[in-house]
């Protein structure tokens, strides 16, 4: 159908359209919540026939419109990191004491976190450390410290189910 | 941007149409480029400029319709070489003598020049499912590249390139014919 349609047989259009829009739909539902889901699938469709006449023929046309549908998803994630970061560094700057609730609810989830961290071996934390501060460590190559952390997340996770359930 | 169904689907067209003319202006470039050189080979620029711009509208016509139509633009790019060859080499060597006597050869060159790619395009179009369709569009890019180094010669050279291409039709149409009983 999408090889009909880079050709410009036009009416390959509807088929195309009643493939591909349900499929996309499923894909970024399964990767997003619902409303951002319906977002990303409809710029997904419309980048997916923007870009049709350059269909070459010798690709998968379902793989190729999903990776398009993959980079939206991506994009949009991103943009809810961003916002989410955005947001919480507006939150840092007011002040915790104004809002007695939220100093209780901040006071709490460091009680956890530190209560967490402190079952972990010192090793752990530094690893962790490290990882926040986007370093590794001295006399660490790149894969080992990639090792050493996936393990050290694994064990924070673990610890984290111990202490305070899933 | 949520958008109901119907609003997505003639969206998704347009974006798909828009798209489509995108590629055939890219794609059309060479024509410029091709005009924009003979141009400066036979220091003239107003004739070879104004029917490299027609071949452009031309090739981005038949490009964003696409299907056999737009199959003919490449074939009909190259093999238009040949007449456009033919007709600048008549435009710096433009006679012959033989004895006393000297002609100019002009329609000659343009007349085997055309004769010539239209075969060529006739051998390429009765392979295709549509040999007409593809003839005719090959057949009009290639007279058009061809007329850009012709036209400056006079009406003649270009008459005689337009029924040299013509001759194509004879094995377009004898293939055809079985086909189509």
């Amino acid at each position: 159908m999408m090889v009909r349609l880079a050709d410009g047989d036009r009416s390959a259009f509807d088929g195309a359209y009643a493939l591909l829009w349900p499929a996309l739909l499923a894909f970024c539902k399964r990767a997003l919540v619902p409303s951002d889901a319906e977002d990303a699938a409809q710029l997904a469709l419309l980048k997916v026939f923007d870009r049709a006449s350059t269909f070459q023929r010798d690709k998968d046309a379902l793989t190729w419109a999903i990776t398009i549908a993959a980079w939206e998803v991506r994009t949009i994630r991103k943009r809810h990191v961003r916002s989410r970061s955005t947001s919480i560094d507006a939150d840092e700057q007011a002040s915790p004491a104004d809002d007695p609730e939220r100093a209780a609810a901040d006071h709490e989830r460091v009680e956890a976190a530190q209560a967490v961290l402190g079952s972990l071996s010192e090793d752990d934390r530094a690893t962790l450390a490290a990882t926040v501060a986007e370093e590794t460590p001295a006399g660490v190559s790149s894969p080992a410290f990639r090792k050493r952390r996936e393990r050290a997340m694994g064990r924070l996770k673990e610890a984290w189910r111990r202490i305070h359930g899933d | 941007m949520a958008t109901d169904a119907s609003t997505l689907k003639q969206q998704a067209r347009r974006l798909y149409e828009i798209g489509r003319l995108r590629g055939a202006l890219g794609w059309s470039i060479p024509a410029l480029v091709l005009a924009a050189l003979v141009a400066l080979v036979v220091r003239q620029v107003s004739m070879p400029l104004a029917i490299g711009v027609a071949l452009y509208a031309a090739s981005v016509g038949l490009l964003w319709w696409g299907r056999t139509l737009g199959r003919g633009v490449l074939p009909g790019l190259v093999f238009g070489l040949v007449p456009l060859a033919a007709a600048l080499f008549a435009n710096f060597h433009g006679h012959a003598c033989i004895g006393a006597a000297c002609f100019r050869v002009c329609t000659l060159a343009c007349f085997g020049g055309g004769l010539v790619a239209g075969l060529l395009i006739a051998r390429v179009a009765v392979r295709s499912p549509n040999p007409l369709a593809l003839f005719l569009s090959a057949g009009s890019v290639a007279f058009l590249t061809g007329v850009i180094g012709g036209a400056c010669m006079g009406v003649y050279p270009v008459i005689g390139m337009a029924v040299a291409l013509a001759f194509g039709l004879v094995p377009v149409a004898l293939r055809s014919r079985p086909r189509a009983q």
